[in-house]
């Protein structure tokens, strides 16, 4: 009896923290997806660098996310959908901004063919999708959304300052 | 289901307005002595508030509401954080007037606050104020203290049930946050962020220029300034002068006062080459002191390495974004301007 109790109480720990770390992926899933207006499909390839924290809550992030030939059809169809995507290249301006910044090894490499997505996460900003305004401001919160349709892959950089 | 009128709890068979823990509780409260075995508790704390308000000829029910009302106002009486005045005035009025009153309802007051309401700010300021004692007196060890702050002040950053708590919940975290800052101050010696909070405190908090030199210099000393200063000299290095606006580099501080108090800031500068390839520099630091976007649970456990100093940073951080939510903590700008001079071997002095 004692040994089906313990039996018992190992499986339901490790349900616990399967389904924590579950809860985590679909959190990191369903946040990002809103933060581009599109969703991503659950348990695409996701690889991540943060350095958001502290008091502040400060950071920069990088997120890249590698979708399946299907994935990225279905995905490229919604951006074509959604007004607030463009299609490449970028404005340079933008464009150094976020290939500037190298996050523990992880970058936002030059892309030529693909779409673009741009919010600014400012409690000033009076146009979110507007990257003009942010350079007259004395802190920094925006995202930029890059889509890769040679190599599929989604690229998601944030700074918080 | 009767519910005693202090607590709200199931009375279950009891016909008393008041459970007899709670009236108890108010015998006390008032400062009243109980009557001898054999009185009735309850008729007794009717008649001792008859005496007070001078008000006698009214029936059962209006004993129950001049109780009710009594009850509420010396609850609100006591309270520091928060202003009950207008309310307190209204609520004399219905004293005056209960003789004349037949339904409860009629007060003004009887649907802007009730007893319990009254009774719960009066508990929770009570609770408030013997922790931030408990602190102020040393009772406890550094880490405890920290621990204490978050867990002994926690419910003053809930969801408010109505407007007087959220009154009252507005000035308990004010005073919260000036306890943050003496703690920081006196465990810490985190003087620039304690400078920083206090000043989101005030009114209208204008944009603050740092310019006092030693803050300055613990700037210039930084570690990851120095590293994002040569890392822009070595992209430029090829020429003799650039600028570059604001908004386009960024760094992160690396002293605990500079991390606390600014964390990442946005760089504007422009630079000149001289004849010896050492350089010349104005910088300008600009950041925006503020809690912007609310943590999840999972952001608190991977925050940090350290999983104590996560929770402990998230969870200020999550009560920071609720006291700007609620305009305790106000939003300026943190601006510091350099003149500074890079040497060929990376050292950095000040014009």
């Amino acid at each position: 009896m004692k040994k089906i109790l313990k039996r018992a109480f190992f499986i339901i720990l490790l349900l616990i923290i399967i389904y924590i770390v579950y809860l985590h992926t679909l959190y990191d899933y369903n946040f990002y997806s809103s933060l581009i207006e599109i969703p991503i499909p659950m348990f695409a390839k996701m690889e991540e660098k943060d350095t958001h924290g502290g008091f502040h809550g400060d950071g920069e992030s990088l997120v890249k996310i590698y979708f399946s030939n299907k994935q990225a059809e279905k995905f490229i169809k919604k951006i074509k959908n959604n007004t607030h995507w463009s299609t490449l290249p970028i404005d340079e301006i933008l464009q150094n901004c976020i290939n500037n910044n190298s996050i523990e090894g992880m970058s936002v490499p030059l892309v030529e063919n693909g779409y673009w997505f741009f919010l600014d996460r400012h409690s000033n900003a009076t146009n979110k999708y507007d990257y003009n305004d942010m350079f007259n401001r004395a802190s920094s919160n925006y995202s930029v959304a890059i889509f890769d349709k040679e190599s599929n892959i989604l690229y998601i950089y944030s700074l918080d300052t | 289901m009767h519910e005693c009128l202090l607590c709200e709890r199931d009375m279950k068979k009891s016909k008393n307005e008041f459970g007899n823990g709670c009236i108890n509780n108010i015998y006390k409260f008032l400062d009243i002595e109980k009557p001898t075995r054999g009185k009735d508790k309850e008729l007794f704390l009717y008649k001792n508030i008859m005496k007070k308000t001078n008000i006698y000829k009214i029936n059962k029910e209006q004993k129950i509401w001049l109780a009710d009302r009594y009850l509420t106002y010396q609850y609100l009486d006591k309270l520091t954080y928060g202003n009950f005045e207008k309310l307190k005035k209204q609520i004399n009025e219905d004293i005056e007037n209960v003789d004349k009153t037949e339904k409860f309802d009629e007060m003004i007051t009887s649907k802007k606050i009730k007893l319990k309401e009254a009774y719960d700010i009066y508990k929770k300021e009570t609770k408030f104020k013997t922790n931030l004692a408990k602190i102020e007196n040393n009772e406890y060890k550094e880490e405890e203290n920290i621990k204490l702050l978050i867990t002994g002040f926690s419910y003053i950053f809930n969801i408010y049930k109505n407007q007087y708590e959220k009154n009252s919940f507005k000035a308990m975290q004010y005073v919260f946050w000036q306890t943050v800052i003496e703690v920081g101050r006196r465990y810490f010696n985190y003087k620039l962020a304690a400078e920083l909070l206090q000043h989101s405190l005030k009114k209208d908090p204008k944009d603050f220029i740092i310019k006092d030199k030693k803050i300055i210099n613990m700037i210039i000393s930084d570690q990851n300034f120095k590293k994002k200063i040569k890392e822009i000299l070595d992209k430029y290095n090829k020429k003799q002068n650039f600028y570059i606006s604001q908004g386009k580099e960024s760094m992160s501080f690396k002293n605990n006062d500079l991390y606390f108090a600014i964390h990442k800031a946005n760089i504007e500068m422009s630079a000149k080459k001289n004849e010896d390839s050492s350089w010349e520099a104005n910088i300008t630091l600009s950041d925006t002191f503020d809690f912007t976007k609310f943590k999840s649970p999972f952001d608190y456990y991977f925050d940090a390495n350290n999983i104590p100093k996560s929770i402990l940073s998230s969870t200020l951080y999550n009560l920071a974004f609720i006291s700007q939510k609620l305009g305790v903590i106000k939003e300026y700008n943190v601006i510091v301007k350099l003149t500074i001079k890079i040497q060929k071997n990376g050292e950095i002095e000040m014009f």
